[in-house]
């Protein structure tokens, strides 16, 4: 049986294309690109904030953005200037993000819960996030859901998503057809509906409920006419990516 | 005349309230025994530059020596969050510029070509300009399109950890360079702590940084652990988890005595 942690990189991988570029980040992000690499996407370009591009890493997965082993078996080893200007520039399709809160259109809180002036928690704040939500043509998130993360109105816009609907990136200046494209929790896979731009619930996990939806967001989720269960793991998925991790560093 | 320098001396020439750039990222290439020479001679008040910082940081955010904080970043990711900075800026010890990791590359790039602010992609609608004023915005003289600009960030010293240098100040970084280099020429001064102190003449490498960039040269072999210096050494795993644990006690045992 897949954990739910194993079930969400999974569908994580699914969704990285056969080629292009994904921005990626440690953790969850970095073992369902890893895993895309190793099943059906053999030529997606990762490129690491750290300024790795292209690596294909072997053993021990790293744990930091910026660890050497971001570029082994890489193309080139810049920057986080030179890597940060591909995604200003347009040449990075998928990213990644994660977040302390979240909205219905996708909108996220990386830096602060309560007051920015004065917080109750400080977080590490926008990274390379603000950067990767304003310009990756899909940005797939992935975090835990419950009623404090899926919050009505965020503490904080560190990443931009959707703002307040449809029409709103491109009216302040972010570039056309990029946005949140899926969010991927414990309990399923959302997309955002395209006239409305709010999430909305596409996939559930097998052994997850509608109610499981609701109860775990404090703003109101749509359901997708036509939802279904996700397909889950085949062998070989489940087998590559215990196998990526095999010292539990992610999965366990 | 050779730029090398103990680590004492080059800290002693950092003033109070310094504004200080340091280099590497994360856990990876910091200059950590430099910052723990900063914390013996408890320097106070300092401003930090840094991109993504991690260890640095939390270090000198335990040892209220931090006035405020330039970057995009304070945490150890998967690791968690810094929890002495964390501290800092919940008391109101530590005052956050908030950044993201590209407006603080935009900031010191301004200072490089010797303009007073630089124009930046992005961070439309994203409440870091709005709440922080960081970020402005103009109007394009040549389109009319607004425009995100930055304001100029100038290190008062750029501190780095290079693999290999020499008594020029010429040195060389093995893989990722990171903001290194763009923080060297923005500064007004540069102190860089390296790995191998070689001299002038047995170069095999190219040097990515002029001596002439430089002022001080510290021989710090394992001067960026427990963090990564690749690729001599990678991350001291039971040294960060010693200090995640403890902080205290990891840096009442580090500033006893000096390994450099």
């Amino acid at each position: 049986m897949a954990t739910d942690i194993e079930k969400m990189i999974i569908a994580a991988s699914r969704l990285l294309p056969k080629e292009g570029a994904v921005y990626v980040g440690t953790g969850m992000p970095l073992l369902a690109s890893v895993l895309a690499l190793k099943t059906h996407s053999p030529d997606l370009l990762l490129v690491y904030e750290g300024g790795g591009v292209g690596g294909k890493p072997t053993g021990r997965l790293p744990i930091q953005v910026s660890e050497s082993l971001t570029y082994e078996n890489g193309i080139i080893v810049g920057s986080m200037d030179y890597v940060m200007s591909l995604a200003q520039a347009g040449w990075i399709q998928y990213g990644f993000l994660g977040g302390a809160q979240i909205d219905v259109y996708g909108n996220l809180n990386t830096t602060v819960i309560g007051d920015w002036e004065q917080p109750k928690v400080r977080l590490p704040g926008s990274g390379g996030g603000a950067d990767i939500a304003s310009f990756c043509e899909k940005n797939i998130i992935i975090m835990r859901q419950d009623r404090q993360k899926f919050v009505k109105k965020l503490d904080f816009l560190t990443s931009p998503g959707y703002f307040s609907g449809p029409g709103e990136r491109e009216k302040r200046g972010l570039p056309a057809n990029t946005g949140p494209y899926r969010v991927i929790t414990q309990i399923g896979v959302y997309g955002f509906h395209p006239e409305t731009k709010r999430m909305t619930l596409l996939e559930l996990f097998t052994g997850k409920t509608i109610d499981d939806v609701h109860e775990n967001s404090s703003f109101p989720i749509d359901i997708s006419d036509n939802w279904r269960y996700v397909k889950e793991p085949n062998n070989e998925e489940l087998h590559t990516l215990r196998e990526l991790d095999r010292d539990g560093i992610v999965l366990a | 005349m050779s730029k090398l320098s103990s680590i004492q001396d080059a800290v002693q020439s950092i003033e109070n309230g310094a504004l200080l750039a340091l280099g590497g990222n994360a856990l990876h290439r910091s200059p950590i025994a430099f910052v723990l020479e900063l914390i013996r001679q408890e320097k106070k008040d300092l401003s930090l530059i840094k991109t993504a910082g991690a260890l640095d940081v939390d270090l000198l955010a335990l040892s209220k020596s931090i006035r405020s904080v330039y970057a995009g970043y304070i945490g150890f990711e998967m690791l968690g969050l810094a929890q002495n900075y964390r501290k800092g800026v919940q008391n109101g010890e530590i005052t956050v510029y908030e950044h993201a990791c590209a407006s603080v590359i935009a900031a010191l790039r301004a200072s490089i070509y010797g303009v007073s602010f630089q124009p930046i992609n992005g961070f439309d609608g994203s409440s870091l300009p709005e709440l922080t004023g960081l970020i402005k915005w103009i109007s394009c003289p040549f389109t009319n399109k607004k425009t995100a600009v930055v304001a100029a960030l100038k290190p008062d010293v750029t501190i780095i950890h290079t693999n290999i240098a020499d008594e020029k100040g010429n040195a060389y970084i093995d893989g990722s360079v990171y903001e290194d280099l763009i923080m060297v020429k923005a500064a007004r001064r540069t102190i860089i702590t390296t790995e191998k102190v070689i001299s002038s003449t047995e170069w095999k490498e190219k040097p990515q940084i002029p001596g002439f960039l430089v002022e001080r040269v510290v021989h710090a072999e394992k001067g960026a652990a427990p963090g990564s210096c690749a690729p001599l050494y990678t991350i001291d795993d039971h040294e960060v988890h010693s200090y995640l644990k403890n902080p205290k006690k990891y840096l009442e045992r580090k500033v006893a005595v000096s390994h450099v």
